[in-house]
Order: structure tokens, then sequence, then C-alpha cells
């Protein structure tokens, strides 16, 4: 049994980590779990919700009607590029990490690039995941769409 | 210097983005396997479009995944030769500078460095085979997550075949069966029976 000694120091210990009170160390922590932002459905990031009507109009071509599937076409289609683009940017960000730092271990440019995506390979493999399922998601419904093509 | 296929539709190309490159590598070499595998499946729609983009950047992934293979053990060469202090190895300070020149022109390819730098480690009790043990050993987690990586990106170019295959099937459609026809189908047989 705790006792009431110990939970009073416990209850005193806790209020001095309370976490960032700054407003700049509160924005730093907000972003403590982001590692990629591939999670993020598509539809949901803004920026790219103008892309999505474009492409969904080239998958359902003259037909509206068939917006259903080529609106799922276009989602997955635009995450398949912004895996593909954050895997892209995850080596960029670590080839720029490394130059200036450690100097006296990097061979030259190519091991820098090498040494950089040594760093993140854990992480480019899980984005791997990221880009099958997207994949998979695109093809179904372009499948799906081909289907409503086809005449009875 | 190759271009991105000027017959590349305008719809096309903004569903393609930008070119998957990073640092040490080049545009043009893509450009041109891009075009490679556009000349070779003729795409005929936008659905097939895609396809060939995913197969062209599967071949492209699986390039540099080659190259990062070889690539991360090189780069852990200066990490293998403090692990080799570590384990015991006393490689002196003047020393190590130098082994670091010439281990950069061993892993540039220079067939004197190369050399340069064996005779060297052999006076340290070394050899570059150990050192490139070593640093094997120190980037093993990684190869595992390349050759993953690896597999992973060979799937998807064989998804991308397969999917292009079966719209090509659906696209020449199969050709009606010719009628039959009494001709002889064995060993003096017809369809009828035994010829007579």
């Amino acid at each position: 049994m705790t006792s009431a000694a110990k939970v009073a120091a416990n209850r005193r210990n806790a209020q001095k980590s309370t976490g960032p009170r700054s407003a700049a160390g509160k924005a730093r922590a907000r972003r403590n779990a982001f590692r990629h932002g591939l999670a993020i459905a598509p539809a949901l990031d803004g920026a790219i919700g103008a892309q999505i009507d474009a492409l969904t109009d080239a998958f359902a071509a003259d037909n509206p009607r068939r917006s259903d599937p080529a609106r799922i076409a276009a989602e997955a289609h635009l995450d398949v590029m912004r895996v593909r683009q954050a895997k892209l940017d995850l080596i960029r960000r670590a080839v720029w990490r490394l130059r200036g730092a450690r100097p006296e271990m990097i061979l030259g440019e190519q091991e820098r690039t090498c040494a950089a995506f040594a760093a993140v390979s854990k992480t480019l493999a899980a984005c791997d995941r990221y880009e099958r399922r997207a994949l998979a998601r695109r093809r179904r419904a372009l499948r799906m769409l081909q289907e409503r093509d086809e005449p009875a | 210097m190759a271009k991105i296929n000027t017959a590349i539709p305008a719809v096309v190309c903004k569903m393609f983005g930008k070119r998957p490159i990073i640092a040490g590598e080049d545009p043009a070499i893509y450009d041109q396997l891009l075009n490679l595998v556009i000349a070779e499946h003729a795409p005929a729609s936008v659905h097939q479009w895609l396809l060939v983009k995913d197969i062209a950047d599967a071949a492209w992934e699986m390039l540099r995944l080659g190259r990062m293979k070889a690539g991360v053990v090189n780069a852990a060469m200066p990490d293998a030769l403090t692990m080799m202090e570590r384990l015991g190895f006393r490689i002196d300070a003047e020393v190590h500078a130098v082994l670091r020149l010439y281990l950069q022109g061993a892993v540039e390819g220079g067939a004197r460095a190369r050399s340069d730098l064996n005779t060297l480690l052999r006076d340290q009790y070394l050899s570059i085979d150990e050192l490139a043990a070593a640093a094997f050993k120190h980037t093993i987690e990684t190869q595992a997550q390349i050759d993953r990586m690896t597999n992973s990106t060979v799937s998807r170019r064989e998804a991308a075949y397969a999917e292009l295959a079966r719209l090509r099937s659906l696209t020449t459609r199969p050709q009606p069966l010719p009628a039959p026809r009494p001709a002889a189908i064995g060993f003096g047989r017809t369809e009828a029976g035994l010829e007579q």
C-alpha cells in the first residue's frame, strides 16, 4: 500500500511535469507523434481537394453517374502519389541532416545518400505498406469503374 | 538528354507528378527508363498509363535499392574502422586519417587506393574483408529492411504487369470458335468415327 506521504510527494512532483508551457513548446509537442502524415485520408487534406475533383473527372470521363468509384480511384491515386512523395522527402531530409554532421564519418556524396537511406530505412519500409494499400484501393475502384463501362 | 515522352496526354502528365529522383540520381536516365516502358507497353487508356508509370517507378526503385544495398556497407566503413578499434585493434591517429582517404578512394573504385589500403591495413593486422564484414554486421538491420522493400517493390511491379495483361485481354476479345470441319483429328479417325 502506498503511503500518504508518498502519494502527496507524487502529486507534488506531477505538478512539476505538466509538459510544455510556452506556445512554441506546445506547437513542437503537438508534432511529437507525427511521423509522415500518411494515415490521414487525402479527402481531409484540404490542399488536394481540387486535385481529387480533377482526377475524378478524368477517371469518370463523360459519365457523371460513375463518379463514386472514380472518386475512390482518384483519392487512392493521390494517396499513392503522396506516399511516393513522402518516401522521397524522407530520404532528402535525411541527406540534408547528414550534411555537415560527422564529416569525418562520411566518405563521399554517394555514401552520404546511402547513410541517409539507412537512417530512414525503417520508416521507408513502413511507407511501403501504405503504398501497397493505396494501390490495391485504386485497382479495386478502377475495376469497378470498368465493370460499369462494360456493356451488359 | 532524354526528355519525357511528349506523347503523354496532358491529363496523364498531371497524374504522374514529379520525377522520383533523390541525390545522386540522373533525371535523364529516369526519363529514358520511363520512355522505354511506355514504348514497350503502348498504353491506350488512363488506367494503362498509370500502370505503366507504376512499372517504371518500381523498376527505378529496384535499381535504387540495389545501389543502396551495396552503398550502405561502403558508407559504414568509417564506423567499422571505429568498431574495430573498440574491439581492441589499435590504429594510430595519423594512420586513421590516411586510412579514411584510402577508404574513400577504394569505395570509388580506385585500384591503387584499394591496394594501398590493403597494405596499410595489413600493417595494422587487419584486412579489407574484415573491415567490410564489420561494416556488414553494423548494417545488417538496414540490409534486412532493404530486402523487405525490394520484395515489396517486386510485388508492386508484378501486380501492375498482371493488371496490364488483364486489361489487354479485355480489349482483345477472343475470336468466335471456327465451325468444326470434318477433317481427320487422329490416326485415320474423323469426328464421325473410324475412317473407311
